[in-house]
């Protein structure tokens, strides 16, 4: 016989899973409601209906109806209905990532010089191109050098979490080292390449 | 996390609609990608589980999954300019994408 506590568990999951859903359908609407508004602006302006607003926000119609209300509405939709046909909670994609950040990290830490290559190449290959795309690969490789940091400090601090790779760790602690001089020597190259551009 | 970076992207595209940013556009897309693939992961882990009701619904759970993400994939290719690939993300075979494979199908 289900316990109480049981009970209130499975009704908080429902009700998480309701509020969800019903989040989804509610931006959903909002997005609909305002991309049929400006269908019928749009409708009324090829009319010949002389408009007191800008055409300019029209551009946005179609993605709103397609991107803003089918997306969210369906999303919400199987977001509730998908895991009650299976009786089966979502998998929450944060912590399993959360969980798994260790192994990825490790796997950063055993290349280092593999990853110090490619941005090499990169840096070669993004000279002279525009701002946001130096942006977006500043934050890319500005991630590539703070993982292993990260993993380093995780390592040192919390050994326990190693689990299965504790034997392994007087080979960790020398790709770590190694890994924050290669931090360091690629803050050079990005100090390169920035004075550079400005 | 998928409901935040929809329904972000969605407000930048409104935004977009009047100012509009080759850079957040691309961004927005990105968000939307990821938020689209979370929400692809979730449901194609809950198909493959054979248990409880409806196993017919399996296959079409996944392939909703699978051109959710394909239509996603085509908005990135059409909103980041450095990529060069011109693709019309509102011709009549993406919008038969969009609602006949995803829509439909979830």
């Amino acid at each position: 016989m289900p316990s109480s506590h049981d009970s209130q568990s499975v009704t908080t999951v429902h009700n998480h899973d309701r509020n969800l859903a019903l989040l989804f359908v509610a931006t959903g609407a909002i997005f609909g409601i305002y991309g049929s508004g400006l269908g019928s602006l749009m409708l009324a302006s090829l009319s010949g209906f002389r408009l007191p607003l800008q055409e300019i926000g029209f551009a946005s119609h179609p993605y709103a109806q397609i991107y803003g209300f089918i997306f969210e509405f369906i999303m919400g939709v199987a977001y509730i209905l998908v895991p009650r046909f299976k009786g089966e909670r979502l998998t929450d994609i944060l912590s399993s990532l959360k969980r798994r950040r260790f192994y990825f990290c490790f796997l950063l830490l055993l290349h280092p010089s593999r990853s110090e290559s490619v941005l090499q190449a990169s840096i070669l290959e993004f000279r002279g191109r525009s701002c946001p795309e130096r942006c977006l690969f500043r934050g890319i490789s500005a991630s590539l050098c703070t993982h292993p940091c990260l993993c380093a400090i995780r390592i040192y601090l919390y050994p326990k979490h190693l689990g299965v790779w504790r034997c392994s760790k007087p080979v960790m602690d020398r790709y770590c080292r190694g890994s924050i001089l290669h931090a360091f020597s690629l803050k050079d190259l990005f100090t390169g390449l920035s004075t550079e551009s400005s | 996390m998928s409901d935040i970076l929809v329904t972000f992207t969605d407000v930048c595209f409104i935004i977009l609609g009047y100012l509009f940013s080759y850079f957040l556009m691309a961004l927005a897309s990105f968000f939307f990608l990821i938020g689209v693939g979370v929400f692809a992961v979730q449901t194609s882990k809950l198909a493959f589980i054979n248990k409880g009701g409806f196993h017919q619904t399996n296959p079409l759970i996944v392939e909703a999954s699978l051109s959710s993400l394909l239509s996603c994939i085509i908005l990135v290719f059409a909103n980041y300019a450095g990529l060069r690939v011109h693709v019309d993300i509102f011709s009549q075979s993406s919008i038969y994408l969009v609602l006949l494979s995803f829509a439909y199908l979830q």
